[in-house]
C-alpha cells in the first residue's frame, strides 16, 4: 500500500478526514484496503474505548507520601554544571605548582628542585590554595614529618607527592570509569549479568544488527582481532540526556544500551579479554585483560 | 495562562527551592503519567512504583530541563524510559544466569491481566506488542496525544510514529481476533 492510501485509511479510522470520499472510494474498490480498514478500526475503537486510567485515592495518597518521603532526602533540584567545571580546582592547583617550580628554578638555579616542590607545597598550603595544592603540600609535609634530612625526605616526598596527587583524583569524581568498567568486567566473567546490568548477553539473544556494526567499526579501530559481541550493558554511568532519562539514547528498544562487551573467546570469560564498546560513538572504551 | 506557561513558572519555583511548587506540577501531571504506565506494565501496583520513580528523576533532574518541549511532554517521556527501564530490570530477575532463550511475553501477558479495571482482552493484546509499537498506541491512541507530541516523547521522527501506530494497531487487531476466535 502506499503512504497516502495508509494516510486515508488512518484518517477515516481516526475521523479526521474532511472529505472521506476518497477514502470511501478505495475501500469500495479494493478488499484488501477494505480489510486494512476493518482492522485499523477494530483496534483503534478498542484502544479507544479504554481510555486513560485515573489513579484512585488511596493510591494518590501513597504516591505523594512515598515522592515526600523521597523529596525529603534530597536536596532542592539545580541546574547541571559541565563535566570539566569538576576538574577546574585540580587544573588550577597543577599550574599553580608548575608553574612555580619553573620560576623558583629558574631563580634558584642549581638547588635541589624536590627541595624546592616542598617548599611550594609548604606555601601553597598556609596560603590557602585549591585542593590538589594542599593535597601536595599535605603528602610533602608528610614526608617531612617522618622523614630526617631535607633531601633525602624530599626526595621521596616528590615521588609521594605525585602519586598522592594521582589518588586523589578520583576522589575529585568518584565515579572513575575504569574502575566501573573493571568491576562490571569481573561481573561479566563471573556470569553475574543482572549485576553487570546486562540487556542481552550470550549468542541466543536478538541483537540489533547495527549494533554489531557498531561493534566491528570499534573493534577494527582499536585493531582488535576475533573479537565478537557477548552482551550489551545498561549504561555504566548515572548521567542523563536533555529529557532526564537515566542512561537513554536515542530510541526507547535501546534505551539503555549504551555499551557493549565484545571477547574474542566467549567460551572461557574468566580468561579472556572484554572489550567495552561505547555503542553511542562506536569505539572500544576500555580492555579488561 | 496555559498550561504550559505554568508549568515553566512552577518549575523555576521548585530550582528556587519550593517544594509545594513540585506538588502542583505532580497533581498536574500524575494522572497521566500513571496511565502511560498502567498500559505500559498492565498492573497498577507496578505503575504506582513508575509513576513514583518518574518523580523522583523528574524532580533530581529538574535543572537539567532546557524548556525545548512542554514540561508535561518532558515528564511523559521520562515515564516512558521509567517504565521500560522497569520491565528490563523485572525481565533481568526474572532470569537464571545465561539462558538460551529469554521471552519475556510470556510473562507480560501473565501480569497484564492482573490490571485492575481494564479489558483483559485489550491488555493481554497490548502486551504482545514490543515496546516499540506498544508506546506508540498508547500514547496516540488511549491517552489522545497528537502525533507530533508522540514524536518528542519518544525521540523519534513524526513518520516513524505514523507508522509505528499504524502496524501497531493491525497486530492488535490480530490479537484480539485471534483472541476472539
Amino acid at each position: 500500500m502506499r503512504d497516502h492510501e495508509l494516510e486515508l485509511i488512518a484518517g477515516l479510522v481516526e475521523g479526521r478526514l474532511d472529505d472521506e470520499a476518497e477514502a470511501r472510494a478505495l475501500m469500495a474498490s479494493s478488499p484488501q484496503h477494505a480489510e486494512e480498514y476493518e482492522a485499523q478500526k477494530l483496534a483503534y475503537d478498542a484502544l479507544r474505548e479504554s481510555g486513560s486510567v485515573a489513579l484512585n485515592e488511596s493510591e494518590r495518597a501513597e504516591l505523594h507520601r512515598e515522592v515526600w518521603t523521597a523529596l525529603r532526602t534530597q536536596p532542592a533540584a539545580k541546574a547541571k554544571s559541565p563535566w570539566w567545571y569538576r576538574w577546574t580546582p585540580v587544573a588550577a592547583g597543577l599550574l599553580v605548582v608548575a608553574g612555580s617550580v619553573a620560576v623558583l628554578n629558574q631563580n634558584l638555579g642549581g638547588q635541589d628542585s624536590l627541595e624546592t616542590f616542598a617548599e611550594i607545597g609548604s606555601s601553597l598550603d598556609s596560603g590557602g590554595g585549591t585542593e590538589s595544592a594542599t593535597t601536595t603540600a599535605a603528602a610533602t609535609q608528610g614526608e617531612t614529618r617522618d622523614g630526617d634530612d631535607s633531601s633525602d625526605g624530599g626526595a621521596d616526598g616528590a615521588t609521594d607527592t605525585t602519586a598522592a596527587m594521582a589518588e586523589e583524583q578520583p576522589e575529585a569524581d568518584s565515579s572513575a570509569p575504569d574502575d566501573v568498567y573493571s568491576s562490571t568486567a569481573a561481573d561479566v566473567r563471573q556470569g553475574n549479568y543482572e549485576e553487570a546490568g546486562a540487556l542481552t548477553y550470550g549468542a541466543s539473544d536478538p541483537v540489533d544488527p547495527g549494533l554489531e556494526a557498531c561493534v566491528t567499526e570499534a573493534m577494527e579501530a582499536a585493531g582488535l582481532e576475533g573479537y565478537e559481541l557477548h552482551a550489551i550493558l545498561e549504561g555504566l554511568d548515572e548521567e542523563t540526556d536533555e529529557n532526564g532519562a537515566e542512561g537513554t539514547s536515542t530510541t526507547l528498544s535501546e534505551a539503555t544500551a549504551e555499551l557493549a562487551v565484545a571477547t574474542p573467546d566467549p567460551a572461557d570469560l574468566s580468561a579472556a579479554p572484554l572489550a567495552f564498546v561505547d555503542l553511542a560513538d562506536c569505539v572500544v572504551v576500555y580492555l579488561d585483560e | 495562562m496555559t498550561t504550559a506557561a505554568h508549568d515553566a513558572q512552577l518549575l523555576a519555583r521548585v530550582l528556587e527551592g519550593d517544594h509545594d511548587a513540585f506538588t502542583q506540577i505532580m497533581r498536574n501531571h500524575e494522572d497521566r503519567v500513571f496511565s502511560v504506565c498502567l498500559r505500559i506494565m498492565g498492573n497498577r501496583d507496578h505503575a504506582l512504583d513508575a509513576t513514583q520513580e518518574t518523580f523522583l528523576t523528574a524532580f533530581r533532574k529538574a535543572g537539567q530541563f532546557q524548556g525545548n518541549s512542554a514540561l508535561g511532554t518532558w515528564i511523559y517521556r521520562i515515564a516512558v524510559n521509567t517504565c521500560y527501564d522497569q520491565l528490563r530490570r523485572q525481565k533481568r530477575r526474572r532470569v537464571d544466569p545465561i539462558p538460551d532463550h529469554v521471552d519475556p511475553a510470556d510473562h507480560l501477558a501473565e501480569e497484564a491481566v492482573e490490571s485492575a479495571g481494564l479489558r483483559p482482552e485489550i491488555q493481554r493484546a497490548l502486551a504482545a506488542l514490543s515496546d516499540d509499537y506498544r508506546s506508540a498506541v498508547i500514547l496516540s491512541d488511549i491517552e489522545g496525544l497528537g502525533l507530533p507530541e508522540v514524536a518528542e516523547i519518544l525521540g523519534i521522527p513524526v513518520g516513524t510514529v505514523k507508522s509505528r501506530v499504524f502496524r501497531g494497531r493491525r497486530l492488535l487487531a490480530q490479537h484480539l481476533g485471534n483472541q476472539n476466535q
